[in-house]
């Protein structure tokens, strides 16, 4: 055993973070393998893209310290933490458009724009 | 043990975990039924794959993986975005993602490109049609109704007929009796009289 005790804090809070975002990880996988349906699987898929990524963000920016690799990290968090939402509903609206049969899985409102019988 | 072979150890488990789970998702978007499917697990690979390149980044520390760790979500971004724009179809009333306007009344889109302190070249279309054959009886019932003759309603100010476009022009001009001289797009300055 060497090393400080405040390194082995700053290494058990990583490891932490780590198995925290690995079980999200795991738990997406597991997720999109059990649900049967796409909209199932965009929640399933959520759950990887949030918490899963962010823990493990964090747990490495914890081991980073303060430092040049800290803000770049920062910088990958705040972009994915933009752009999967995003993703994620245009893998939704892709569904809605493309799946003749979205009826039969959903229950559907008109929307405005709609012009053919859904 | 030191603190170096724990974290080693952290980080070398993470990543042979998210390679079992990269494999996984490889098998479910071979099988996905539909297209959907096959995108979300392509788009869950490239954030698994984030996740290797930044713990990557930590484990032989050199930081600049992390750049190439956003670089990596800056595209899968955007793939993602063309799968949608190439999926998704316009509607009417709704922008469609290729930066297309809203589709406009035909009327209106005419109006706004036309600038009416300019003159135009070819003002056929504009004395032809319904405005011409009506434009006799209109001038009768303004006469009845007003009171006054043709050539006084060419002394009133044009600013109003210039600002709504030239049709008020042209019924102005055939009203006394000048149709087809094109001198109702004479530059007029604004708030001015004739």
């Amino acid at each position: 055993m060497t090393g400080t005790p405040m390194e082995w804090i700053r290494f058990v809070l990583t490891a932490v973070f780590m198995i925290v975002g690995l079980c999200s990880f795991i738990c997406a996988v597991l997720g999109v393998f059990n649900f049967g349906y796409i909209m199932n699987r965009l929640h399933a898929a959520g759950i990887g893209d949030t918490m899963g990524l962010m823990s493990v963000l964090v747990a490495l920016m914890i081991s980073a310290g303060f430092g040049m690799d800290l803000f770049k990290l920062i910088a990958v968090a705040a972009f994915m933490w933009c752009t999967s939402p995003v993703s994620t509903h245009f893998m939704g609206q892709i569904e809605y458009f493309t799946n003749p049969e979205l009826s039969s899985y959903l229950k559907l409102r008109r929307r405005r724009g709609d012009t053919e019988e859904t | 043990m030191s603190i170096e072979t724990a974290y080693n150890i952290l980080y070398m488990g993470s990543l042979i975990i998210f390679a079992i789970l990269i494999g996984v998702m490889l098998v479910r978007s071979v099988i996905g039924p539909r297209i959907t499917d096959r995108i979300l697990s392509v788009n869950m690979i490239g954030t698994m794959i984030i996740c290797c390149i930044v713990i990557l980044s930590r484990y032989l520390d050199e930081g600049y993986l992390v750049d190439v760790a956003l670089i990596y979500a800056m595209i899968s971004f955007v793939s993602v975005l063309i799968y949608a724009s190439t999926y998704i179809p316009a509607k009417p009333g709704r922008r469609p993602l290729n930066g297309r306007k809203k589709a406009r009344p035909k009327a209106v889109r005419r109006a706004a490109a036309r600038d009416p302190y300019e003159e135009p070249d070819d003002p056929g279309p504009v004395y032809a049609g319904r405005e011409a054959e009506e434009a006799p009886r209109a001038r009768e019932t303004w006469r009845r109704q007003t009171g006054r003759t043709p050539a006084a309603a060419d002394t009133r100010p044009r600013e109003d007929s210039i600002r709504n476009g030239v049709r008020k022009d042209v019924r102005n001009d055939s009203r006394s009796g000048s149709a087809g001289s094109g001198s109702g797009f004479t530059k007029v300055p604004k708030g001015g009289g004739q």
